[in-house]
């Protein structure tokens, strides 16, 4: 038998004690929401006030000066220590499938028929050493990193080869070497960077003859852009491609016909990739932080219910044997 | 066949553990005759194909990922990821839907079937792991984003910090079952202690994580399908996993009446039908709610018109055919009490869900590129042998250790009380029988 | 924050391991609340201690600017690095060989001031000079000068050897060594008569060689471009015999003397050779002060002739003996 004050002051701790449960489940949850109102997603308009890091290079292809005589490629491929290639750089053959980097090139160029004049156009294609890279937002142990010089670079020292910036990248353009067991690399153009590092040109825009690739400070090679399209209005089409495609890109590009002919990605549109992530990763810390509060109330009250029921139902039982 | 469990009397020192070994490992039996029961045809196929998958692996961990795969520079994901990794965490799910259901939400009512539902989840996120192992191209290096270099900017950091926290978290979880079947009681009254606070950070971590894995496709807008690429991608991996995790304790057990009677106590055996029917009529209010995300994302990109595509059907073979039709079977099924059909149902949205996942990862990811080779026959026998070791590991160890058997204090009636008192390997009709 | 993935980067860092702290006080605040009557103190204590030390990792996050680590401030200057083995050998300076009746002297050598023959590399540097944009760096000059007529050639791999050697260049040309005006020596003698044909002495074998890099100058026209008239003049009667039949026709004409009007129109290439004066010179030594601007009938100083002074027309106009 048990006595019938200690019974009621059993009972009343359990609903102080569930009281004070579901008051202060309220109140962290009602906390951490608010908290979490506060802190906020950061408005898009952000991204546009990034200015990037000062005097950072870039290059500008001139579409409309390329020979395709594929000096690039060969000053590439030199520079980089990469394989020979099963057909040599004069080859003509190439030319007539339309090909991409790999781990042995990374650069290519392509032919492409102008359809007025009929005269063909070379393009090249590499990198574009985006100015947010989605390879780099993508990459989970910062392999890929967009360097304050310019171009985006690889680390193949942390790199897991989850290959999700392979995934990630709007240009198809990382390639993987996956015929290695042990250290298998994502490869793509690193704009020379340790050539750079020492004050040298990039490979390919030394080896150019005919100067259409340009490297320079990204801010001087758009002036230089525009101005070439104010002299020559009727060579070049009026747009620099990488200028604010997917948030800008390190790599300019000027032709004379439209870029969708040669195979440009014109419908990317301007936004830079990390945006992409960046409310659902704004979400993160707000589950962290409210989930515990929130589940734990849940069960405070699923448990102050079956406490309830089971005081109840004992109270019940006692009863029935009291009678 | 029922196998007699033999309590030896224990004996001292050394010569403890060989009895003790035989007993945990063998189920008690002498080798010869435990090795002889091994031979079923079943076994032997197995054994076959994992025998042929081994020789793979080596291929694909001496001569790289070209041997045994497709992947090429474009789709560098191959079966690997979308079956083991992205199909096989959503069913994995079981753990913390039916944790939150039983531990958070106090429905006892299920409680039969929570100890099953977190091994499935912890072998389907172990075996997730070794699919990666298998798919990373260095494979040694997966702690890295662990203690070496981080890159928190990306949603796949999320996701790797997610899976080895929650593999943490279900291993603790089902440690109460491996400490009764080791013996060490107090251990067990430790873990058990934990169980709410790990099912709460298991939530969490599972929320994250399964939207994560959507989140991972946000930065492929030009490359998934409009129809399948949303701003809602975590939403519907999220809600889509709840659905797979309850249909997914729906259909093994359904499978362990069949093939693991003899290891379930009378409890639950009794109570598996009603507890199916109660998931089934959950499963389909969250598949109701995960066909109107989808429409809701349709509608969001302004894609009706690609409806009328072949992508477009494939679509809707996808979202009709598995996801408003189980939602209505299952609807149908458990508000009239069907058993069959609620689990019928319950397959068709596993099914679905796999199917999902392939779609997003795999089939209508880089849609626009022609001359795909989506996977070669290696991909598909690793997978499969890879899928039958998680099953054997399962069969391992439900054989031995008390997963469809419930806890003393969750006693239901005194048959089952009886069958406790004699010894778990006795199949509780023989007690029914008895009484 | 330069860019948005750096911002990205560093708040995520930095909420995660705030939502991370969050969590272990949670679970110390959860104890507390819970366990009212008995002392958690002891299971508390390390988990506060925890929860400050993540909070401690992300207030230490904030003192980390990204800077950069190599910023070359210069523009890229190479200094001779033919790190890339020629592939080619020199190319066949075909327009040194050519008469100025089919391209004239400032088709190539544009923007020279005063008419003058400057060599490309006065103006355009080797490498691009960024600071002046809009004028190609030396190769690139070369080859879009070329470009600009010889466009056909200029297509695809093959197109190199169409001018140059299909041989790599094992004899480095010194390019300093090439000619110049500056290096030119002046003319010592008048150019009358045969010995109009500088070819007909200075030649590779003959009395008075050419030097080796003047291997592709093969019209006298293109000689006057570079070597000017010396204010001293060797006497024709000391210079070696020229053989009469060694003239070339072509070259050296004593036409009758053509009175120009002054008509303003640049007169064709000289195909006829210089005139002969009608006058003799005694007592009008200055030229240019009635031909300069064609003062009393007197024949106007055609184009080409702008930058030429008093001294150097006797070296090509005889004068005549009648008054």
């Amino acid at each position: 038998m048990t006595d019938p004050n200690s019974k009621s002051e059993t009972s009343h701790n359990a609903v102080r004690t569930s009281r004070r449960g579901f008051l202060k489940g309220t109140a962290a949850l009602a906390g951490s929401l608010l908290a979490a109102g506060v802190a906020g997603a950061p408005s898009k308009a952000m991204a546009a006030s990034f200015p990037g890091y000062p005097d950072r290079f870039g290059m500008l292809s001139d579409l409309t000066r390329c020979i395709g005589c594929r000096r690039c490629e060969a000053a590439c491929n030199r520079v980089n220590n990469l394989p020979a290639p099963s057909t040599p750089f004069d080859d003509e053959s190439v030319f007539a499938t339309k090909r991409r980097p790999t781990a042995q090139a990374f650069t290519v160029v392509n032919r492409y028929t102008d359809p007025k004049s009929g005269k063909p156009i070379f393009r090249k294609v590499q990198c574009n050493h985006c100015e947010e890279p989605a390879c780099a937002s993508a990459c989970l142990v910062g392999a890929m990193k967009k360097t304050p010089e310019g171009p985006v670079v690889y680390n193949p020292d942390v790199c897991i080869g989850c290959r999700y910036c392979m995934v990630a990248c709007p240009f198809h353009v990382p390639a993987y070497d996956y015929a290695s067991a042990l250290e298998p690399k994502v490869q793509k153009c690193n704009m020379c960077y340790s050539r750079i590092a020492q004050g040298l040109v990039p490979a390919c825009a030394e080896a150019c003859p005919v100067e259409a690739i340009t490297f320079g400070k990204r801010s001087q090679l758009l002036e230089i852009a525009r101005d070439r399209i104010r002299n020559e209005p009727n060579r070049y089409v009026n747009q620099i491609f990488g200028e604010k495609e997917v948030g800008g890109t390190s790599w300019l590009y000027l032709s004379g016909v439209p870029f969708e002919q040669l195979d440009f990605a014109t419908e990317l549109g301007t936004t830079a990739y990390p945006e992409l992530t960046r409310d659902f990763l704004s979400f993160v810390p707000l589950v962290l932080t409210a989930w515990p509060s929130l589940l734990g109330g849940i069960y405070l009250m699923s448990n102050r219910r079956e406490q309830a029921a089971r005081a109840e139902s004992s109270d019940l039982k006692e009863e029935e044997s009291q009678r | 066949m029922t196998m007699q469990y033999v309590e030896e009397a224990p004996t001292r020192g050394a010569s403890r553990v060989g009895p003790w070994l035989k007993d945990k490992l063998l189920m008690g039996q002498p080798l010869k005759e435990y090795a002889r029961g091994m031979i079923t045809p079943l076994n032997v196929a197995a054994a076959l194909l994992i025998g042929v998958a081994l020789y793979l692996l080596v291929l694909r961990f001496t001569r790289g990922l070209a041997a045994v795969t497709s992947a090429s520079n474009e789709q560098p994901w191959g079966l690997f990821l979308s079956c083991g990794l992205f199909a096989g965490v959503p069913l994995s799910a079981t753990g913390f839907v039916l944790g939150s259901a039983v531990y958070l939400f106090g429905m006892k009512d299920y409680h039969p079937v929570v100890k099953n539902a977190i091994l499935l989840g912890l072998l389907g996120y172990f075996f997730a792991v070794v699919f990666l192992l298998i798919d990373l191209g260095r494979p040694w290096r997966i702690y890295y984003p662990m203690v070496v270099s981080f890159g928190p900017g990306s949603v796949m950091f999320l996701v790797a910090w997610h899976v080895a926290l929650y593999l943490s978290v279900q291993f603790l979880e089902f440690s109460p079952s491996i400490f009764e079947w080791l013996g060490l009681r107090s251990l067990k009254r430790w873990a058990v202690g934990l169980t709410i606070g790990l099912t709460i950070f298991g939530v969490i971590l599972s929320t994250l994580h399964q939207s994560a894995l959507g989140a991972m496709f946000l930065l492929a807008p030009g490359k998934l399908h409009p129809l399948w690429y949303s701003p809602y991608l975590p939403w519907l991996f999220f809600v889509s996993a709840i659905a797979t995790g309850l249909c997914m304790v729906i259909v093994v057990s359904a499978l362990t009446l069949r093939f693991f009677a003899d290891r379930a106590d009378y409890h639950y055996l009794t109570s598996v039908d009603r507890i199916t029917l109660g998931l089934g009529k959950a499963a389909s209010f969250v598949l109701l709610t995960y066909f109107a995300f989808k429409v809701i994302s349709v509608a969001h990109g302004h894609n009706w018109a690609l409806l009328n595509s072949s992508w477009g059907y494939w679509f809707l073979v996808e979202v009709v055919g598995f996801v408003l039709i189980p939602c209505v079977l299952l609807a149908v099924a458990s508000r009239e009490g069907k058993v069959g059909l609620v689990r019928f149902g319950a397959l068709l949205t596993v099914m679905g869900v796999i199917l999902n996942r392939l779609n997003v990862s795999l089939i209508a990811f880089n849609w626009n590129l022609p001359n795909r080779e989506l996977a070669t026959w290696q991909e598909v026998t690793i997978v499969v042998a890879v899928f039958t070791i998680e099953i054997m590991t399962y069969r391992w160890i439900v054989n031995r250790m008390p997963v469809l058997q419930e806890h003393l204090e969750y006693r239901g009636s005194e048959v089952a009380a009886a069958s406790q008192k004699a010894g778990p390997r006795v199949s509780t009709s023989e007690v029914a029988a008895g009484r | 924050m330069n860019t948005l993935l750096e911002l990205i980067t560093l708040t995520k860092g930095i909420e995660y391991l705030l939502a991370i702290a969050f969590l272990f006080a949670f679970v110390g605040f959860w104890l507390w609340m819970q366990n009212r009557g008995k002392s958690v103190r002891r299971q508390i204590l390390p988990l506060a201690l925890v929860s400050l030390a993540f909070a401690g990792l992300a207030a230490s996050c904030f003192g980390t600017p990204a800077t950069a680590t190599t910023r070359p401030e210069v523009w890229a200057s190479v200094d001779e690095a033919h790190y890339l083995a020629n592939i080619y050998g020199p190319a066949k300076f075909a327009a040194h060989e050519m008469g100025p009746d089919v391209i004239s002297c400032q088709t190539c050598h544009h923007h020279s001031p005063n008419g003058q023959i400057q060599p490309c590399r006065d103006c355009h540097n080797d490498p691009f000079d960024g600071s002046t944009p809009d004028k190609p760096g030396l190769k690139a000059a070369y080859h879009q000068r070329c470009m600009d007529c010889h466009k056909e050639a200029f297509s695809g791999p093959m197109s190199c050897t169409e001018c140059h050697a299909d041989k790599p260049d094992t004899a480095q040309v010194d390019k300093k060594d090439s000619p110049s005006p500056a290096t030119a020596p002046l003319i010592s003698h008048p150019l009358l008569d045969s010995y109009a044909n500088c070819f007909a002495c200075h030649t590779t074998e003959g009395p008075l060689p050419l030097p080796g890099n003047h291997s592709s100058y093969k019209a006298n026209v293109v000689c006057l471009g570079c070597h000017k008239p010396s204010t001293t003049r060797q006497a024709l009667s000391t210079l070696p015999v020229v053989q009469a039949k060694t003239i070339p026709q072509e070259e050296v004409s004593t036409a009758a003397p053509a009175v120009e009007a002054p008509s303003g129109a640049a007169p064709a290439a000289a195909s006829t050779g210089p005139s002969q004066m009608t006058h003799p010179v005694a007592g009008r030594e200055n030229c240019l002060m009635c031909h300069g601007q064609g003062i009393g009938g007197a024949a106007r100083v055609p184009a080409d002739h702008v930058d030429r002074s008093n001294d150097g027309c006797q070296m090509c106009h005889k004068p005549s003996s009648q008054s």
